[in-house]
Parts: C-alpha cells; sequence; structure tokens
C-alpha cells in the first residue's frame, strides 16, 4: 500500500501540467496490488494519458465487457462520485472474483469531469470514440447529464446507451433522449412531488425553495412547482445559490430571502456543502422550519460537516431534517440487497479512484454507494442478457430485462417505453447522528 | 532663481498641453469604446437572445425547464451576460440565473409585443444593464431576456482611460526628461550669455564668457563679446575725448572767466527771475559788494534801486536795450547799459540780462571842464564883443549925428567920414557875425555836452514854420523871395522844445535865402507814417553828392571858405542836427547841381493818448530813455531858497499860489498840467510840487505816478491840493481839500519841506561824544544811527536816504560835495561844540 501511493503521489505532479479539466485519471482496481502491475498502469498512463481500469489481471483480455464512467471526483460533489464508484466496484470486483460474466470480467473506466459540463462532455466524447467501451455507466449530476444526452445517439461515433446516471432530472426521462438513457432511480419530481405531498398533507402548505442555479436545481424548482400545483397551491419563496459554493459560502442572503416568504418548510435542491451550509444559516438566524434535501446532496457527507460543526459549535445543527432517497436505506437490515451490499463492501472496501481529490474518509456505507451497487447489480443483469443473447443488443437486452428482484422489494423492469426502473421514494432523518427511515411518529411531530 | 525661465515656462505650458491633449485624446478613445461596447453588447445579447429563442421552442412547449435552464446556463458564461431569464407563454419565469432571486425589477419587466427590444436599465445589485428580450416562437412558447452588464463596459471604460492615462503619462515623464535634458543644454549657455550681457549692461567690460558650442547660441555669444570689446573701445575713446573737451572747455572757461574778471566795465548777470549769476571784479568795485558770493541773491537786495530796476527792465527779454546813468560808489558816476540775453536756437528763450557799468566820472569831469571852458570862454569873449559892437554902433551914431553934420561941405573930410563909417558898419557886421558865432558854438557845446535845458511839449509844426517865416522875414523880403508854407490838414503835434524846432527851421529858410538867387523857397510838412516830414526846398545852385555827407559837420560850409567870403558861422547845420536827433528824428539833404536842394527832417508825431493807458508807457513817451541828457540834473543850487513847483490848470490859482509862496521866501515854477509838471519836475528838481487832480491831458493821479517812476524824481515831495473830496491818492505825501487856508497851506508845505530832509532818518558820523546832540531830536524825531566816517558810503550805497550830520573836525576827510550830490541825502556839517550847524 505504501508503494502504491507512493506511485499516486509521483503521477500527480507528472501529470499537474496538464491542467485540471483535461486530466485523465485510471485506477487498478486491485486489492493487494503488484507493484509490477501498478508500474506497467503508471506507465500505460503517463504514454497515453489514460488507462482501463481493470478488475482483474485476466480482464484485460478482448472479451471483457468495458463501462465509462465520467462523475465527478474532485469537484464539490466528489463525495456522491466516489462512493457511487466504491459501491460499483464492490459488485464488479466480487462478480469478476466469480468469473465474471460467463467468464469475460467488467471493467469499470473512469474519468473525472468535476460536475462540470465541459469536461462531463470532453470525457463523453473520448468514452464515445474509444472502440473498447461498450455503453456510457453511472454519470453524477444533472448539469453534466443533461449536456452529454445529445452525443449518446452517436454524433461522435458510435452510438452508446448511458446508463443508470445519479440524476433525477428529466430530460433523460422524456423522449428524445429517453430512448439511449436508462435510468434506475426515481426522478426529482418524484422525490419532491413526494416531499409536497407530505408537508401538504401535514399541514405546511407555504414550502419555499432553496435551488442551485442550474439545471439540476432547476429541476428540483420544476418538481416543486408541479407539486404544488397539483394541490393548487404556489411556492412561497425561492433562492438560488451559485453552483460550486463551498460550507465556508454565507447562505445568510439566501436564509434572509426565505425567512421572508415564512415558509413552513424549505425544500433544498442542493449538493451537501451548500445545503450543509444553508441549514447552519438558516438554523442560526432562528429558521427552524423542517428543511428537506433530495437525494442528490449525498447525505452522508452533509451530516458529516453538521456533525463536525456542532460538535465545534456545541449546537446540534441535525435536527428538522428530512432527506428523500430513492433507494432503502442501508441500515434496514431486513432487505436481502442491504445485507449483500454491506457485505461486499466490508469484503471488498474499495478505495476512491485515483485522482480523486481529498474528501472526508470514505463512508462505509451511504446511500450513494447503495444506489452505486444496485446500479451494477442492475448492470449485470443486463450484460449477462446480452452475453446470454448478443443479438438483442445492448438496449435491447436492457430492455428485455423484467421485474427484476433486487433484494429491495421493488422489481425492476424496463422496456421500450420504460425508461427508469424504481419509481419509490424514501424519507430519512438524522436520529442519534445517523440516517434512519422517518417514522410516523416523526411526521405527525412536524404537522401544524 | 530670479523668475521662471522662459524654457520652465514653454516647459509647464508644454506639459499642461500635453494633458490636456492626454485627458481630451483617451476620454475620446474611452468614449468610442464606450460607444462601441454598448452596441457590441447589445447585438451580441441580441444573438444570444434569438438563439436561446430559436432553441428553446419546443422544450418550452415541453414545459422542460431544467434542459431551458441547462441550456441558459451555457450563455451565462459568455463575457458580458449578466443574466438570462426565460418565461413561458403565461409570462411566468421558468428559467433563470439570478443568485440568489431574481431582482424585482426584472420580474415586472415588460414583455417585447413583436421582436426583439432592448432596454437599458438599473437593477439592484448587478448595476446598469442592457435587456435584450426576444419572444420565443412569437410568445407563444415564451420570452427570452438576456441581460448584458453595463458595469462590466464602465469597467473596460474605466480601465481604458486608466490605461492611457498611464501610457500617456510614461510618455510624459519620458518627454519632459528628454526636453529637461535638451533645454538644460540650451538654457545653460543662454545663462551665461544673460549674465554676461548683464555685467556688460553695468560697464563690466573685463567680463569674460567661454563658448564652446558652434550652434546660433555661440554664434550670438561670440557676435555679443566682439560687440564688448568694440563698446569698450568706444567707450575708452570717447573717455579721452570727453577729457580732452572738458579740458579744453576748462581752459575756455578759464579764459572767458578771466575776461570777465578783468574787464575795466562792471558785468551783472541776471537769470529771468531777477536773481543775480555773474558779478564781476569791477561791479564789485563800483557797488562796494567786497568778495561775498551774490549768486542767486535778488538783484534788488544787493543793488540800488536804478541798477535793480534797469536788471528788472531787460531780464524779461522784451528787447530793449536800456541805459542809464547812476551814482557808483565813493561818489563816481557811472554809465550802466542793460541788455537781454535771447538764445534763438535751438528755441528761443530768454537768458535775464546783463548789466555793463562804465565808470564815466572823468568823462563827466572833462565834459565838466569843457562847458566850463566854452561857458567861459564865451562870457570872456561875449562881454568885450559887446563892447566892441555897442562902442562900434555908438561911433556909427555920432559918426551920423555929430561929425558929418559938422564937417559940413568939406568933401575931403566929408569923404574921409564916410569912409569911417563905412568901416565902423563893418566892424558892426563883424563883431556880430563874431556874436552869432558864440552863441551858436556854446549851443552847439551845450548840446553834445547835454547842458541844454529842453522845453519839450506839444508843438504844432504849423505854428513853428509860421514862426519861423516870420522870424526870417528880413532876410527873404529883402531879397525878393517869396517864402510859401505848405501843410497837411490834421497834422498831429509833436512832441518837441518849441523854441528849437523854430531855430532848426530858421537855420534852413535862412540858408535856402542865404544861396538861393531866385524864389521861392517852399517849406512842407506832412505825415511820414509815423512822422511829422518837413522839409525846405530852394532854387539854389544845389550841393555836390560829394559834400552833401559833410554839410552837417561843424565848421562845414560849401565852397572855399579862404576864397569866398564866408556868410555863416558853418554851426547852422551841425546845430539842426543837434536838435533833431535829439527829437528822434533826422535831418538828410536830396539836391541837384543848378536845380536846388531839399533839406528834410522828421520828428515822430505825437500820437494823442487815450486817458490813463498804460502809465509806464506814457512815461516812457514823456521821459524818453535812453537819452542820459534827459535824466542830467542841473548843478544845485544850494544857495537858493526852495523851489516849489504849483501845477494847476488855472492860471489864476496859479498865480495867487505863486504870490502866496514867494511872499513867504520860496521860489515858484508854475506848470499846466500834468505833463508839463512832469518835464519840469525833471528838468528843475522842484523841493516840492503841489498838485492839482483834475487837469486837461494827463491829469495829477498819472502825474503822480510817473514822478514816482523816475528815479530822480521820486522823492519829491507831493501835496495834492484838490477840489475832488475823494483825495486819497497813491504815491501822494499829504493831500488838503480846495479851498485851502493860506496860513495852513504853508505850514504844510514847511512841514514837508522839512520831513523831506529828515525824511529816512538820521546818520551821524562818529561818536556819541563827537556831536552835539542839542537840537538833533528836532531833525531826528525817531531814528538816528552813528557810524564811523569810513563807513558813510556804504550806507549809501545800501540806500541810505535821508540826513547826514557831519562833525565839522571830520568834514575834510569826506567828500561832502559829492556826498551832498546823492539824490535824497542832505549833508549838515554841525560846528565844533561852540559852532553852530550849517546848512550846506
Amino acid at each position: 500500500m505504501v508503494a502504491r501511493w507512493a506511485i499516486r503521489v509521483l503521477r500527480g505532479i507528472l501529470l499537474r501540467g496538464q491542467g485540471r479539466r483535461n486530466m485523465r485519471r485510471c485506477y487498478a482496481m486491485t486489492p493487494a496490488g503488484g507493484r509490477g502491475i501498478a508500474l506497467l498502469l503508471l506507465a500505460l498512463c503517463a504514454v497515453w494519458g489514460v488507462g482501463p481500469a481493470r478488475a482483474e489481471p485476466l480482464a484485460g483480455g478482448a472479451g471483457s465487457y468495458v463501462l465509462g464512467m465520467s462523475a465527478d471526483f474532485s469537484g464539490q460533489s466528489r463525495g456522491l462520485g466516489v462512493e457511487l464508484y466504491r459501491g460499483s466496484v464492490a459488485y464488479f470486483t466480487q462478480l469478476n472474483r466469480n468469473g465474471g460474466i460467463n467468464g469475460r470480467p467488467v471493467v469499470l473506466v473512469t474519468l473525472d469531469d468535476g460536475y462540470q459540463p465541459e469536461p462531463a462532455i470532453r470525457n463523453t466524447i473520448d468514452l464515445m470514440r474509444r472502440g473498447d467501451v461498450l455503453c456510457l455507466y453511472g454519470y453524477v449530476g444533472t448539469p453534466t447529464v443533461t449536456r452529454i444526452l445529445p452525443l449518446l445517439g452517436g454524433g461522435a461515433g458510435t452510438a452508446k446507451p448511458l446508463f443508470f446516471p445519479f440524476t433525477g432530472a428529466q430530460p433523460q426521462r422524456e423522449p428524445p433522449h429517453s430512448r439511449n438513457v436508462f435510468n434506475l432511480r426515481a426522478s426529482y419530481r418524484q422525490e419532491v412531488a413526494g416531499l409536497v405531498d407530505r408537508f401538504v398533507s401535514l399541514g405546511r402548505k407555504r414550502i419555499a425553495i432553496l435551488y442551485q442555479a442550474d439545471a439540476y436545481g432547476r429541476s428540483g424548482w420544476d418538481g416543486v412547482r408541479r407539486a404544488l400545483a397539483a394541490h393548487g397551491l404556489a411556492m412561497a419563496g425561492e433562492a438560488t445559490y451559485r453552483r460550486g459554493a463551498g460550507f465556508d459560502a454565507s447562505m445568510d442572503e439566501q436564509v434572509r430571502i426565505l425567512a421572508r416568504s415564512r415558509p413552513d418548510a424549505v425544500i433544498a435542491v442542493g449538493t451537501y456543502a451548500p445545503s450543509a451550509a444553508f441549514i447552519r444559516d438558516a438554523r442560526d438566524a432562528g429558521l427552524d422550519v423542517p428543511i428537506a434535501n433530495l437525494s442528490f446532496v449525498g447525505s452522508e457527507n452533509m451530516l458529516d460537516l453538521l456533525a463536525l460543526l456542532g460538535r465545534e459549535r456545541g449546537r446540534d445543527y441535525t435536527g428538522d431534517l428530512v432527506n428523500s432517497q430513492v433507494v432503502p436505506c442501508y441500515e434496514d437490515m431486513s432487505l436481502p440487497a442491504v445485507r449483500e451490499y454491506r457485505r461486499a463492501m466490508d469484503a471488498v472496501n474499495p478505495g476512491p479512484p485515483e485522482g480523486a481529490g481529498p474528501c472526508p474518509a470514505p463512508s462505509r456505507y451511504s446511500f450513494a454507494g447503495f444506489e452505486g451497487y444496485l446500479n451494477a447489480v442492475v448492470m449485470a443483469q443486463v450484460l449477462r442478457v446480452l452475453d446470454e443473447n448478443p443479438a438483442l443488443g445492448l438496449v435491447g437486452a436492457a430492455e428485455s430485462v423484467r421485474e427484476m428482484d433486487l433484494g429491495i422489494d421493488v422489481p425492476v423492469s424496463f422496456g421500450p417505453d420504460r425508461r427508469q426502473g424504481l419509481d419509490r421514494v424514501y424519507f430519512t432523518t438524522v436520529e442519534q447522528g445517523a440516517f434512519v427511515p422517518v417514522g410516523e411518529a416523526r411526521w405527525e411531530a412536524w404537522r401544524q | 532663481m530670479r523668475s521662471l525661465s522662459i524654457f520652465k515656462k514653454t516647459g509647464i505650458l508644454a506639459v499642461v498641453l500635453f494633458g490636456v491633449v492626454a485627458l481630451l485624446t483617451s476620454a475620446l478613445a474611452a468614449y468610442m469604446l464606450h460607444d462601441r461596447m454598448v452596441a457590441e453588447y447589445v447585438s451580441k445579447g441580441t444573438a444570444i437572445a434569438q438563439s436561446i429563442a430559436g432553441a428553446s421552442q419546443d422544450i418550452l412547449l415541453n414545459r422542460d425547464a431544467a434542459t431551458v435552464q441547462a441550456m441558459i446556463d451555457q450563455y451565462l458564461e459568455i463575457e458580458g451576460v449578466a443574466y438570462v431569464f426565460v418565461r413561458d407563454a403565461d409570462r411566468i419565469v421558468v428559467s433563470h440565473t439570478f443568485v440568489p432571486e431574481m431582482p424585482a425589477r426584472l420580474a415586472t419587466l415588460a414583455e417585447p409585443e413583436d421582436g426583439v427590444r432592448v432596454v437599458g436599465m438599473t437593477v439592484e445589485s448587478l448595476g446598469r444593464v442592457i435587456d435584450v428580450g426576444a419572444p420565443v416562437l412569437a410568445g407563444v412558447a415564451g420570452y427570452v431576456h438576456v441581460g448584458m452588464s453595463k458595469e462590466l463596459i464602465m469597467r473596460y471604460f474605466w480601465a481604458t482611460v486608466i490605461r492611457m492615462q498611464a501610457l500617456l503619462f510614461v510618455a510624459l515623464l519620458v518627454c519632459v526628461g528628454v526636453l529637461f535634458v535638451v533645454t538644460r543644454r540650451i538654457s545653460r549657455p543662454l545663462q551665461q550669455l544673460t549674465e554676461y550681457a548683464d555685467r556688460l549692461a553695468s560697464r563690466d567690460f573685463t567680463a569674460d564668457i567661454e563658448l564652446t558650442s558652434r550652434d546660433e547660441v555661440g554664434h550670438l555669444g561670440r557676435t555679443m563679446r566682439a560687440m564688448a570689446r568694440e563698446l569698450a573701445r568706444l567707450f575708452t575713446d570717447m573717455e579721452s575725448e570727453v577729457n580732452k573737451a572738458t579740458g579744453e572747455l576748462r581752459e575756455h572757461m578759464v579764459y572767458l572767466s578771466a575776461i570777465i574778471d578783468n574787464l575795466a566795465d562792471g558785468l551783472l548777470v541776471v537769470s529771468p527771475t531777477g536773481a543775480v549769476s555773474v558779478v564781476n571784479p569791477a561791479m564789485r568795485e563800483f557797488f562796494g559788494l567786497g568778495d561775498k558770493d551774490y549768486s542767486g541773491f535778488s538783484a534788488a537786495d544787493v543793488f540800488p534801486v536804478e541798477v535793480s530796476d534797469l536788471a528788472r527792465a531787460i531780464r524779461s527779454c522784451e528787447g530793449v536795450i536800456q541805459s542809464a546813468e547812476i551814482p557808483l560808489a565813493e561818489g563816481r558816476i557811472g554809465m550802466a547799459v542793460g541788455s537781454s540775453i535771447m538764445v534763438a536756437a535751438p528755441v528761443a528763450r530768454c537768458l535775464g540780462g546783463v548789466v555793463l557799468v562804465r565808470d564815466v566820472t572823468r568823462e563827466k569831469a572833462l565834459d565838466q571842464l569843457k562847458t566850463d571852458f566854452i561857458s567861459t570862454v564865451s562870457h570872456e569873449l561875449r562881454t568885450p564883443m559887446t563892447s566892441i559892437l555897442g562902442f562900434a554902433r555908438l561911433i556909427g551914431k555920432k559918426l551920423d549925428s555929430a561929425v558929418l553934420p559938422a564937417l559940413g561941405d568939406n568933401p575931403e573930410a566929408r569923404r574921409v567920414a564916410v569912409q569911417v563909417a563905412d568901416n565902423v558898419d563893418i566892424i558892426v557886421t563883424e563883431a556880430r557875425r563874431l556874436t552869432d558865432l558864440i552863441n551858436d558854438v556854446l549851443d552847439i557845446a551845450k548840446m553834445e555836452a547835454g547842458k541844454i535845458v529842453w522845453h519839450d511839449r506839444a508843438v504844432f509844426m504849423g505854428d513853428v514854420m509860421h514862426q519861423a517865416a516870420d522870424a526870417t522875414r528880413g532876410l527873404w523880403s529883402a531879397k525878393g523871395i517869396e517864402v510859401v508854407i505848405e501843410m497837411e490838414d490834421d497834422l498831429p503835434p509833436v512832441r518837441g522844445d518849441h523854441s528849437r524846432l523854430v531855430q532848426v527851421l530858421v537855420n534852413l529858410i535862412s540858408n535856402a535865402v542865404k544861396f538861393a538867387p531866385r524864389g521861392p523857397v517852399t517849406c512842407r510838412a506832412h505825415l511820414d507814417r509815423a512822422d511829422v516830414l518837413v522839409s525846405v526846398a530852394d532854387h539854389g545852385p544845389g550841393i555836390p553828392a560829394s559834400a552833401m555827407d559833410e554839410i552837417f559837420d561843424k565848421f562845414k560850409q560849401v565852397g572855399d571858405t579862404l576864397t569866398e567870403k564866408p556868410s555863416g558861422t558853418g554851426l547852422g547845420l551841425p546845430i539842426c542836427r543837434q536838435i533833431v536827433e535829439r527829437h528822434g528824428g533826422r535831418i538828410w539833404v536830396e539836391s541837384e547841381v543848378g536845380e536846388g536842394s531839399v533839406f528834410f527832417f522828421t520828428i515822430p508825431a505825437l500820437v494823442a493818448r487815450a486817458g490813463t493807458g498804460d502809465i509806464d508807457d506814457a512815461c516812457r513817451a514823456m521821459l524818453p530813455e535812453p537819452d542820459s541828457a534827459m535824466l542830467m540834473r542841473l548843478p544845485e543850487e544850494r544857495n537858493l531858497p526852495p523851489l516849489i513847483l504849483v501845477v494847476d490848470d488855472d492860471p489864476i490859482l496859479g498865480a495867487y499860489f505863486t504870490e502866496l509862496f514867494e511872499g513867504n521866501g520860496f521860489r515858484v515854477m508854475v506848470a499846466a498840467d500834468g505833463e508839463q509838471a512832469v518835464v519840469m519836475a525833471r528838468d528843475h528838481m522842484p523841493s516840492l510840487i503841489t498838485m492839482d487832480l483834475m487837469m486837461p491831458g494827463m491829469d495829477g493821479r498819472t502825474a503822480i505816478r510817473c514822478l514816482r517812476h523816475n528815479p530822480f524824481t521820486r522823492h519829491i515831495p507831493v501835496l495834492v491840493l484838490s477840489a475832488l473830496s475823494d483825495t486819497a491818492t497813491p504815491g501822494c505825501d499829504l493831500s488838503l481839500t480846495k479851498p485851502v487856508d493860506d496860513r495852513r497851506l504853508v505850514e504844510v508845505v514847511r512841514a514837508l519841506l522839512l520831513r523831506k530832509d529828515v525824511r529816512h532818518s538820521c546818520l551821524v558820523l562818529g561818536d556819541l561824544d563827537d556831536v552835539t546832540v542839542e537840537g538833533l531830536t528836532v531833525f531826528c524825531p525817531d531814528d538816528t544811527t552813528f557810524c564811523p566816517p569810513q563807513r558813510i558810503w556804504s550806507h549809501v550805497e545800501r540806500g541810505f536816504r535821508g540826513l547826514v550830520l557831519i562833525p565839522a573836525e571830520l568834514a575834510e576827510g569826506i567828500d561832502v560835495d559829492l556826498l551832498a550830490r546823492v539824490p535824497g541825502v542832505t549833508v549838515i556839517i554841525m560846528p565844533a561844540r561852540t559852532g553852530r550847524g550849517k546848512t550846506i
């Protein structure tokens, strides 16, 4: 391990001159790692600037299934990207160890886009032009994904579908792009509609929204608007923040704007750092209504920040929070998938992809990681179908997945007209410093 | 530094101009940039808006806000885009890029009805923006708004201004530096040149200048150096020339000064203001002035009144040469001639006057000797001549009355007797001729000596001619020659001595009758300009031209006196000339041999003067100057009683006064008018004048002024006797109103005469001890001065007039006679203690 970290540092120095946006990173998913292989990979990375990440040494053969992943490993949402990656890698590693897909390993190639559209587009073009990449997989972020959608049709080479992007935005769920995209998670509309329905049913009708000033934020905003419209309501207030804001950014202005509308509840459509900053400033300003966050926020990272702050200031910032999720809580051990996920994570304990920016110590488990794991499970099933019946093609293989049991009580189905595998939304809140499902008693406590 | 040099001024001006130009240039550039950028931003915003509008139609219709947001986010990255927002057809904002919220100003922005609309506005938190609104699908799908930041333009604007200013400032600094260096190189030699020129200006020709440059400045410096050398040379030359000229001038001055100092005549120069400027030693000596410097003193303070009057008359350059006889120190008599100093060039101006005084004491003495000699000789000749003539006539008569009848018929005796009678006749004729000769000689001698008394008054030439014709009737009627008198009407009178003018004409007529073989002799008188011209024409033999000039000389007659019997004294014409010239006229002859001669003479016509015009002129006309003869005084007849001049136009009153005064022991003369009074006073120096005021011709007041004006008569006391109640008459000593009481009049006259004697004061020679003061107070009631004998003259010269008391012991050492002649001075020689006073 010592040697591998040293090599990482060396590579960082060597690649620094190429600029952050164009930096390509590769990662060998070797559990222990051999010095020779690591050196070989280093040489490859240095010469071509890109290297395939391989689950197994034998995966370098022509028969492996290569998935291209561009996600945020260095930006403000890097926690999501890294966790998503780790969850997927945990599954694929176990899969490859057990012989892969009929002997063919699954290889995950990662590129960092820093949650910025332009690098995401460049990364996507690179991946589309690479002949060995079968499809795109596990993209993170609405502003990035919505921008690369036009590329999927084959404009930059062969058409390659995108599987299971980590975003609940609407464009990839609707024509024309929906034919090239398969989503597993529920949409933001579904998430916010669930939140709005709940709050309205609790008598909290004045709902304000804080959202990121981009397509992601707009998706959430749109969802809230539609959900409120369904109840004949309108937004009590709205405020934006600029994408890229950190935890140290002040959200006082946004708090003031929203407090002015005297909301019963606030729905935040953001990433974990600014959301945590907003919660901090809102609580400091005395705005103590329930604050809801979407799944994309990166719940664990947000909780870490707030817990740390709470410890510093001697105040609890984690009260009255609701986080909607698109996967069940990973603490719910009654679900087989949860048990398998935790077992795989414990067994593999994957590290972050190489070149990932500094981030809090990788969570042991996380919602994003669990989602990544579930993504990998469904992906493996699609690849199996493809491997068994290549004539279907990848899209056909995906569309043939019906009533697949993931072990989360909800089956997954795709079809020519169904491009979203799951629809359920889960609500969690913080208790005892950890996320737990929101119980009915808890909901009743927020009624007014 | 003394002041800003021309370079500094130019430099500052250049910097200021540069600054202004720089400011204007950068302002213009920035303004153009601003203008251009605004236009650019508007077109950019329009392009973006239209681009979004074109691309978002489907999406908007699908109500996919996230995709719209993804699209507009891209445009936000374009420079200058401040915001983008999109409204749907319901005009609800479905996407925007504002953080933290959409400004209210934009939320209420109206939508463009058709086409693109550009609106400039100021939005909170964004500043000034240009909003470009464009409808999507003509507003059916929605509207797009793109905000272009005007603040950015302003930032560019100011950045441009600042950069340009900085650049220009640097350029300016460089230029100033270069200019400074260049200017220093130019101005240092100029500074040196200026200092050099300053030293030259202060005439320091030893200054030099170091010249290295070969440019215009160097050339100028070399030229200046050459000029300085030339100047130095010129100065040296000039200095030596001036020294030379000064030396010559000084020498000349010394020469002139020596001449003036050594003049035998006294010289006095007065300035136009009357101040003394030059007095030569002779002058000092004449007036006993000593060695004191009198420059700048008023002439009246230094010299006797006669000299100062003369000086006053000439100093103002009225163009008259004045002369007067004046008393000098030590009893001498001087002849003063004054003339003005006129400078014609470059500008005519008056420098004052110069008075020359000549000591004529000797000439006077000689003159006196001559007069005395002639008087004596004439008297000594006349007396025997009277006897000769008388006895000759007696013999002739006796011959006729006694001898001839007694002879009876003795033819021999009768013949002898007749012969004797003829001889006696010859003696009578020659004796008479000799007597005439003596009279004429005496006359001419008196005239030449100026010792004749002229009785000037208005004379009518007609009277003169008739009187002369009558006087010569014996001559011309005997010879059968007619004398014709022709005279112009209204011929003005002349001023002159009537009998003397008759004498002139008698002489001329006598000559004409004497020489002319036939008649008539024509006398004509007419006015010729300002003169009365008189001519006497005859038909005699004429006078050759060569003799014309000689006939007026003494003892000259035409013809040979040796071969021809002289028919006259030969003094007639010289006497005529003397008389005519004395009257201010001239005499001459025009003749043609064989045809006759015409004698002419002119006398200035007397122009009647109105009232009391110019007194000085009137007086001057009566006392014509210069004529020393007019100022001559008769020797004082000291032992005669005082002479009183009675002036009155009434002859009865005149007779009365004459009788009254003569009855009181005075001598009396009577004048009928002012003119006559003035003339008589001057000629006879009366001791007192009684003056009537209302008189024909010159009245009494004018006469008094004239008397007071004349230095010789001003001391005479005047008693005004007038019927006028207002008798306040300037110049008179006392006045009485007619009718006057006899006794009072005589008392007043005596008092005035006494006061005249002691009028000013008394001067007593010697100490108080030497003088008997008894009775002194009678003469000297108030003012008595004692002085040593040798100082008497200085007192007199300083203007002392009054009584001089001289003890008999001291009288020997003083020229009492001379002292007594000083006008206004009366000398009393006091006897020794036991003697009594004697008036001289």
